[in-house]
């Protein structure tokens, strides 16, 4: 290929099949606010979450740590500083620092324990981890699902959700329409009165093949 | 030479990709070739180059990789750059607030003629520099 042909930013975009993140590439290196930021690192956990569940056979004794520390290891290969277990008012599983920016990600295995063990997560989320302020205004629920229709479960957590918070911080979720597994919520932090957005992101991870 | 911060990024490599995988060895190639020339070589490196450094036995696909985490922010080495090709042969440079604007917009300014530039994406071609994280490590 001709060197010219090579390093064209629309040759990148070519390669996103091959290369974890390369189409945002050069848009990663050109974000200019933390919403730009949170934009472009959704995009690229689409992409995680798309690898991963290509082989769900693959993961289906994993822990929750094993599987985050996996969507930590995607992210550094895409060049993001993302942290493990990083104490922030408590061991927070995933987060994510570009300049004084702060995204933090809750991981949680849907279980047994069901709903209210999700629930648990996203207060650890919204009311223990994050700052609330305007440089950590949105974080994201990672759900790990093991189980069948995991959108059946994702409708059933948004109502789970809304009813567990009818009364406190005016909670508001409302659908992706790129992606209608996912879902976001938004209500008023806590600690700041700010709004805080919350992306729901499921993994289907579901493999019981009948044949 | 900065030795215990060379050795940190080292490390971080090994981390990230393993030792002794292909990605690891790519990486520390490409860091042992901007330690190994000075700045004022640097200042245009483009996958060829990265080629002829690093050697025949590391295919593009590593090289992408390599360069995309490189110019992350968790190991800082390379900076990403914008250019287009003149009438001349040479080339010009085009600055981030003007590829924002691109993306916004959609609409690309040439630098010298001011006029805009259609398929931009076809035209504009990315090129690294050495950050400074690179300088750091070069200093007694």
């Amino acid at each position: 290929m001709h060197e010219d042909l090579e390093r064209a930013l629309k040759t990148l975009k070519n390669f996103q099949d091959d290369v974890a993140g390369i189409g945002y590439f050069p848009d990663r290196m050109l974000v200019k606010n933390y919403e730009e930021f949170v934009s472009i690192l959704y995009n690229d956990i689409d992409k995680i979450v798309t690898g991963m569940e290509r082989n769900s056979e693959l993961r289906q004794e994993e822990s929750e740590d094993h599987l985050t520390i996996q969507v930590k290891e995607n992210l550094h290969h895409m060049g993001y500083n993302s942290v493990h277990d990083e104490k922030i008012g408590g061991h927070c599983d995933l987060v994510i620092k570009k300049y004084d920016w702060l995204w933090i990600g809750e991981a949680k295995i849907f279980d047994s324990r069901g709903y209210t063990w999700l629930h648990d997560g996203f207060q650890q989320l919204t009311t223990r981890y994050s700052t609330g302020g305007y440089k950590n205004s949105q974080g994201g629920m990672l759900i790990y699902i093991r189980k069948a229709n995991a959108k059946k479960i994702m409708e059933k957590w948004k109502t789970h959700l809304i009813d567990n918070n009818k009364d406190a911080n005016d909670l508001n979720a409302f659908d992706f329409l790129e992606n209608s597994l996912t879902f976001y919520s938004e209500h008023s932090h806590q600690r700041t009165g700010l709004a805080f957005k919350v992306r729901h992101i499921p993994f289907c991870l579901h493999f019981d093949p009948k044949k | 030479m900065n030795q215990e911060l060379k050795n940190q990024i080292i490390s971080c490599f090994a981390e990230d990709w393993g030792r002794p995988s292909l990605q690891f060895q790519t990486c520390e190639k490409i860091f042992d070739y901007l330690l190994s020339r000075p700045i004022n070589q640097l200042t245009h490196l483009t996958y060829n180059v990265f080629r002829k450094a690093i050697g025949d036995e590391y295919s593009i696909i590593e090289l992408l990789k390599a360069t995309q985490y490189l110019c992350g922010d968790r190991v800082p080495i390379l900076s990403l750059h914008f250019e287009i090709a003149d009438e001349d042969d040479s080339y010009l440079d085009i600055n981030d607030d003007d590829m924002r604007y691109a993306k916004e917009t959609g609409k690309l300014v040439h630098p010298r003629t001011g006029e805009y530039i259609e398929d931009y994406e076809d035209k504009v071609l990315i090129y690294f520099k050495p950050s400074c994280l690179v300088n750091e490590v070069k200093k007694n």
